[in-house]
């Protein structure tokens, strides 16, 4: 999944988004299959909702920072997310995404994602390197490697380590 | 010429050869550790997957801290199932013993020099011994399990120099407060702190701790110190191996640093929410009611911190209409805290005493209530971190927090919004 319709987070939720924001402590427990309506639960209304038509969220700096809870990018899966953009990453949410086959992009021109509004077809070009958006507009992207890129192309980290790829 | 640090000098021991700046390696892992909330998900990717030669499994210990005692059905379930997946594998389960990063520490299961990884974010707290200890999530704890090794990238290091004696009623979490002001909850994102420099021999054992369980708050993998003597000695009393201890002696020669923290210049600070950044000094601050007092957490429940503000709370009562709870970190702290005569000064003061582990830290005690206020020893104050997403949470050390309590007003900025 390299496009789709993209998702801006609102200007409060934009930056150091952290996964107490993306799923609260009290959903931790739901069955996994129930978990994308909770996501960003009281944070940002209708998310699930909206995240069901538009794939691809654009963040800002330091996404997914603070509790190592995997529950919050399973959220974000289920409630349809196939995509993320943002300047930067918690290490943890990065690495839990990544292991869970969501694909996690980093851009670094704040300026040029700026042009960037919910609805807007994007896609992926260049090996991962650029992101086209509506009108042509282009953003650079950093390419991701191995085994990073291994981990992506089997589904995750489990399958990865099943089909001893790593 | 690469730049000699305590990380890099424990990946090459791992990996037994250089390791080149941004290089990705695969490392042993010498210990994994997974709580009652992540044990059940590492379970339940194994057994998606169908994996049971779980290569890592004689060095996983699993520890009930998050939710123990269970509260719920639902919870003592997952404990239930928690305590099967460990019986399979022969994995040892410790419950009663508090705080995860705290009872690895007392069971002596850290390795100064050695690759420490665990489910729980807050397991950079275990830097403090010279270990380079990771949080991840349970995909990766299960990934560590099955093949016994992890991944990851050479890091970028963030040195902290310490110097200086910290003055009377300063504590170390008004230490890490002062990093995390400078470092911003995204100073150190993927990478590790370093704390070295004159400064760091007279901080004992539980304040390093502290000091390294912020490190994931300015987004660093860990938050590391060198073994010295008091590092040696602590662990050698708790039957640590210290097999690889001299990879992470002191640094040879004065580090250059990044950020420079003269400890004598420190004084009582209170984070303000939503953010352990938005740190400003009780000095700057005015009074605002406070409802619940926490003091606890995996870096405020040492029996140190106890002591504290047992003495502040001495002969005194908690102000009306406040409640104060009290979780220490381990069985050990709160044995220490017995037998000293803390755990009578702090109930006659009107605390309530919880059992050890994380305790309201993320609300499964003293859960907060609408447009409630807290003040808490704890790493972490993210909007609904605690409980309801109105509730104000604010950071501070355990004397400031006892004060708190005994005044039922806590510190915050002047015209702040």
């Amino acid at each position: 999944m390299d496009s789709g319709r993209l998702l801006r987070l609102p200007p409060s939720v934009f930056d150091n988004v952290n996964t107490d924001l993306i799923l609260a402590a009290k959903f931790l427990r739901v069955d996994e299959s129930d978990l994308g309506r909770y996501a960003f639960d009281g944070v940002i209304e209708g998310f699930a909702e909206r995240a069901a038509t538009h794939p691809v969220l654009l963040a800002g700096e330091n996404f997914g920072c603070g509790s190592s809870r995997e529950q919050a990018p399973k959220a974000l899966i289920r409630a349809g997310v196939r995509m993320i953009l943002a300047q930067s990453y918690g290490y943890i949410f990065f690495r839990n995404a990544i292991n869970l086959g969501l694909l996690v992009l980093r851009y670094s021109d704040r300026e040029r994602a700026a042009a960037l509004e919910t609805g807007g077809e994007v896609v992926v070009k260049n090996g991962g390197a650029t992101l086209v958006g509506p009108g042509g507009h282009e953003l650079a992207l950093a390419p991701l490697g191995p085994p990073v890129t291994t981990i992506l192309a089997a589904g995750g980290l489990m399958a990865a380590l099943k089909a001893g790829l790593l | 010429m690469t730049k000699d640090s305590l990380t890099r000098r424990i990946l090459e021991a791992a990996t037994g050869g250089p390791v080149a700046e941004g290089a990705i390696v695969s490392v042993p892992v010498d210990r994994i550790m997974a709580h009652d909330g992540s044990t059940p998900v590492v379970a339940a990717t194994l057994e998606r997957y169908g994996i049971t030669e779980l290569r890592g499994a004689e060095r996983m210990v699993v520890v009930f801290d998050h939710f123990f005692p269970a509260t719920t059905e639902q919870e003592a379930n997952l404990h239930t199932k928690s305590r099967q997946f460990a019986a399979k594998y022969g994995i040892p389960v410790f419950s009663g013993e508090g705080i995860c990063h705290h009872v690895l520490a007392n069971r002596g299961l850290v390795m100064p020099g050695g690759v420490l990884v665990g489910g729980d974010s807050h397991t950079c707290i275990n830097g403090a011994f010279g270990c380079l200890a990771i949080g991840l999530g349970a995909t990766d704890v299960a990934g560590c399990l099955a093949s016994g090794h992890l991944w990851l990238q050479m890091p970028d290091v963030v040195a902290v120099r310490l110097s200086g004696c910290l003055p009377a009623g300063v504590m170390a979490q008004d230490i890490a407060l002062a990093v995390m002001e400078r470092l911003t909850v995204r100073g150190a994102l993927g990478q590790v702190i370093e704390f070295h420099g004159p400064g760091v021999a007279g901080l004992s054992m539980a304040q390093r701790m502290t000091i390294s369980g912020f490190a994931v708050e300015a987004g660093a993998l860990s938050g590391l110190f060198a073994c010295d003597d008091t590092c040696r000695i602590w662990l050698a009393e708790r039957g640590a191996d210290l097999d690889r201890a001299a990879v992470v002696s002191p640094l040879p020669g004065d580090v250059s640093a990044d950020v420079e923290i003269d400890l004598s210049r420190l004084v009582p600070v209170v984070a303000i929410s939503p953010s352990p950044d938005k740190v400003v000094s009780l000095a700057n601050a005015t009074p605002e009611p406070v409802h619940q007092a926490f003091i606890g957490s995996c870096v405020g429940g040492h029996f140190a911190d106890l002591q504290a503000a047992a003495a502040v709370l001495h002969g005194g009562r908690i102000a009306p209409g406040i409640r104060l709870f009290v979780a220490p970190s381990s069985d050990a702290a709160l044995k220490a805290a017995l037998s000293a005569g803390v755990v009578a000064t702090l109930v006659e003061a009107g605390a309530v005493i919880l059992p050890p582990g994380c305790g309201a830290c993320l609300g499964r005690y003293g859960t907060l209530g609408e447009a409630e206020t807290c003040l808490s020893t704890q790493n972490r104050n993210f909007i609904g971190r605690a409980g309801a997403k109105t509730a104000r949470l604010h950071l501070a050390s355990p004397v400031t927090v006892a004060r708190a309590a005994l005044t039922g007003t806590i510190p915050s900025v002047r015209g702040a919004s």
